[in-house]
């Protein structure tokens, strides 16, 4: 059992603790678990000897079921914290499940329809719960008492056609929101916030205005409404002092004719100042994407040695099913390696990082292109264990027909350029995997295969153990080192969100969301009717060994 | 009645009232346009309603006036979006008759002939002039972070923290309103004067006063683009005052440039007419 005392239990969580967030296993501090998004806990007590004995010591019901539960709980001094679909807030006592307050944000008139009403997860400092809303606004609840203290909206969201689905993330005093719209007629940016008044610090347009470099990467006018979304969290690196996020698609997603260019920053890597907000540097993964292919997922920071030295590097899997490996001092790139089978969007990835062999869709034409919109992985995370030193990810071996269309971009409105059909692969059915890689080699350690889109994120945990669930409600624990299932449990509901881990009293307890839905979890349906039927819920199952058990 | 009889009298029932019909091609076709961009986009109801995120809407069997009405009103407390205030009612039946023709059981023959409703789709009214349309571009402007949008709600785009303007415009000039923007401390809005609380932390908070209950007041921060709104508990408040200024900025004549503040006059006053 590790017991770290760094930090007194129910200090303020400030800056420092922030920074320190991998010190305290007893709570799971941030999105990812601390600044690294290793999603990864030193926790022991489960392991990978008595996980056999884990068994269910509370669950919660939200009631809140319309997308199911995508969140990553937040579990602080004693208290989980976890939103749901349309802005609800739980305040939880993470040992029995009881209530200690609720917040629902005010229903609006209307919602964008493009990006749902889900929401992934709140942060926590300064004494207050930040949320980003369904309608685009940023809001900052009393962390003991649930109540409203600021909100403000980012932009009109019937607008702009976009919200906040993405949890945020707080650097030194301020909070950061991303933004979706990268499938609307949109602009993006990332906002930064004032953590105790919600005033504005300062916006990042991920898609630069005329006369500032990169404009002109874009064709015309269509950098007004080239998406370049932020929906997923970014990352921060205390020691570097740079705020990491990754860039979205272009739009229209599918139609690139009048975009001509690289489209700066979509599809890129973002370094800034997190205290002002400027350009540090950027690499930018695909220019001119053409397949809807966001690399707007985690970015994990390894210190880890790459062709005989030692970098500091950041890991960013992307939903073209490839996964790239940056130095992220420089932005340098360092590698990349795919995490599917079935992919024909590219020949390859050569050695400088270009893409090799481009299989763009043609205009009218019905195009057969792997993987499919859904991506070759799903936002869900990936986790990182530095017991193995191996990065844990789902693949998803799905394929599509994408016709395109010329379309005009009307402002905030839906802005594919195209249609698309699911497809299975050329060589048999759509399946999906969770699978053990070196980051570095992309060198596959183990493969576990499972027939439905597995779209949870991944749990490792120095019990040698990685978590997850699937669609049919089964969360299930993998032996790290091989990936045999070891135990698992039904839920009643899908598994969408991310698992945490946490110990109140010393007793751990691994929690996770359990509640089918969103919309990747929808295109399931054009390959297995059945999963139609599957049941969306918004429930938290939390387990732990029985207290007789060591 | 025989069927004959029926579609008379169907008919009756309908002469002078502008009909569609379900089943003509022309209306499925326009339909299907519509339910490419609005409907099947991204991850919604899928190409030719496979299904995505919302539910698979071919091969079911559907009352057309309940998938009519659900196309129009969507369905509250689900991400399925009314379509009424974006789409004409024609198009909403030209989208219900293509969901319609995906379906195991069609409609035909009389069953297929729909009385259109009043048209509730975006609100018709004199079109605005080429510089009203480029001021209301200016207003709302989301490339620009100042913009009059960030505090003013109009023609359902933008954020109400200011004044409505669509009735400031009915009562003022060219000139007024000209004035109102480049100098707002001049004339103050009713109910508008800047509120300032000075709170037990030693902040200062000034800005327009949006709600007070018995323990807590909300206010419009002005310190910030957008104002935050911000809910300060009573306790923590040592004083408050209301002051006869605007919290609205006055250096927008350094936000736009002179011929795109009178572009925007142009859009007020053509909104207030």
């Amino acid at each position: 059992m590790v017991v770290l005392t760094a930090v007194l239990p129910g200090s303020e969580v400030d800056a420092d603790r922030l920074n320190r967030a991998e010190e305290e296993p007893a709570n799971w501090l941030t999105y990812y678990g601390g600044y690294k998004s290793w999603r990864y806990s030193p926790l022991d007590e489960i392991n990978r000897s008595n996980i056999k004995d884990l068994k269910p010591v509370w669950a919660f019901e939200s009631g809140i079921t319309d997308g199911g539960l995508q969140a990553a709980p937040l579990v602080i001094d004693g208290v989980m914290y976890v939103s749901t679909a349309w802005n609800h807030v739980f305040a939880l006592d993470a040992a029995t499940g009881e209530q200690l307050w609720r917040y629902a944000y005010p229903e609006p008139e209307e919602i964008p329809g493009t990006y749902g009403t889900w929401n992934r997860g709140v942060a926590v400092a300064y004494g207050l719960v930040f949320m980003g809303t369904l309608d685009n606004h940023v809001v900052a609840l009393d962390r003991d008492t649930g109540e409203e203290v600021w909100r403000v909206e980012v932009e009109n969201s019937k607008q702009c056609g976009c919200n906040i689905t993405g949890a945020p993330l707080v650097v030194k005093d301020i909070v950061i929101t991303g933004v979706t719209g990268g499938d609307s007629a949109h602009r993006g940016y990332l906002n930064a916030f004032d953590a105790r008044t919600g005033r504005h610090r300062w916006r990042f347009w991920t898609i630069p205005g005329p006369g500032e470099p990169g404009h002109d990467s874009w064709e015309g006018d269509s950098w007004k409404y080239g998406g370049g979304s932020t929906w997923v969290t970014g990352t921060y690196d205390p020691e570097l002092d740079l705020l990491y996020w990754a860039v979205g698609n272009p739009a229209a997603d599918f139609y690139g004719g009048d975009r001509e260019g690289d489209n700066l920053y979509t599809d890129s890597i973002i370094a800034l100042d997190p205290d002002s907000g400027t350009l540090k540097w950027h690499y930018q993964q695909i220019p001119h994407d053409v397949w809807d292919y966001d690399t707007a997922y985690e970015l994990v920071l390894l210190d880890i040695e790459v062709k005989g030295k030692k970098r500091k590097a950041i890991l960013n899997p992307s939903k073209s099913g490839y996964v790239w490996l940056l130095d992220r001092t420089t932005g340098e790139f360092l590698g990349a390696w795919p995490l599917v089978e079935n992919s024909n969007w590219i020949e390859g990835i050569g050695p400088q990082g270009e893409l090799l062999g481009r299989n763009e869709p043609e205009l009218g034409e019905a195009s057969f292109i792997c993987p499919a919109i859904g991506g070759g992985r799903s936002w869900n995370h990936g986790a990182y264990s530095p017991d193995t030193g191996w990065f844990y990810s789902t693949g998803l071996e799905w394929c599509q027909i994408v016709t395109v269309r010329e379309e005009e971009p009307e402002e905030g409105m839906p802005f594919f350029g195209g249609e698309f059909e699911m497809a299975h692969p050329k060589d048999g059915e759509a399946y999906s995997h969770l699978s053990a890689y070196d980051p570095v080699t992309g060198d596959l350690k183990w493969r576990y295969k499972h027939k439905y889109p597995l779209l949870a994120s991944q749990l490792a945990t120095a019990g040698g153990l990685v978590f997850s669930g699937d669609a049919t409600g089964r969360f299930f624990a993998l032996d790290a080192e091989n990936g045999r299932e070891l135990w698992s449990f039904r839920t009643g509901s899908g598994h969408r969100g991310s698992s945490v881990t946490f110990a109140v009293d010393g007793r751990q307890y691994v929690a996770t969301p359990s509640g089918w839905g969103s919309a990747v979890a929808g295109l399931a349906t054009q390959f297995w009717p059945e999963a139609e039927d599957f049941p969306s819920g918004s429930s938290i199952f939390v387990f732990a060994l029985p207290e007789d058990t060591e | 009645m025989t069927p004959l009889i029926v579609a008379l009298a169907l008919a009756a029932t309908l002469v002078g009232a502008e009909t569609v019909d379900l089943s003509d091609p022309e209306l499925i076709a326009e339909g299907s346009v519509q339910f490419a961009q609005s409907c099947a986009v991204g991850y919604c109801h899928g190409s030719a309603g496979r299904s995505a995120r919302g539910p698979a809407l071919r091969d079911r069997v559907w009352d057309p006036r309940e998938l009519h009405r659900i196309t129009a009103d969507g369905l509250p407390g689900t991400s399925m979006p009314g379509w009424k205030s974006v789409l004409p009612d024609k198009a909403v039946w030209a989208v219900t008759a293509y969901v319609l023709s995906l379906s195991s059981e069609p409609p035909s023959g009389v069953a297929a002939i729909m009385e259109l409703g009043s048209s509730e789709g975006p609100s018709e009214r004199a079109p605005l002039s080429e510089a009203a349309v480029q001021g209301k571009e200016l207003f709302f402007d989301l490339t620009r972070e100042r913009r009059c949008g960030v505090c003013h709600y109009l023609d359902g785009l933008g954020t109400a923290v200011g004044p409505n303007l669509a009735l400031a415009a009915q009562s003022k000039t060219r000139q007024e309103l000209t004035r109102d923007i480049l100098q707002p401390q001049a004339t103050i809005a009713y109910g508008f004067e800047q509120v300032q609380l000075q709170l037990r932390s030693g902040e200062r908070v000034e800005g327009v006063l949006a709600e007070e209950s018995e323990s807590r007041i909300r206010i419009f921060d002005a310190a910030s683009v957008p104002p935050p709104l911000r809910s300060v508990a009573k306790r923590d408040v040592v004083r408050q005052r209301t002051r006869k200024r605007s919290s609205m900025p006055d250096d927008f004549d350094k936000v736009y440039a002179a011929d795109e503040i009178a572009s925007i006059v142009a859009y007020l006053s053509e909104t207030g007419r």
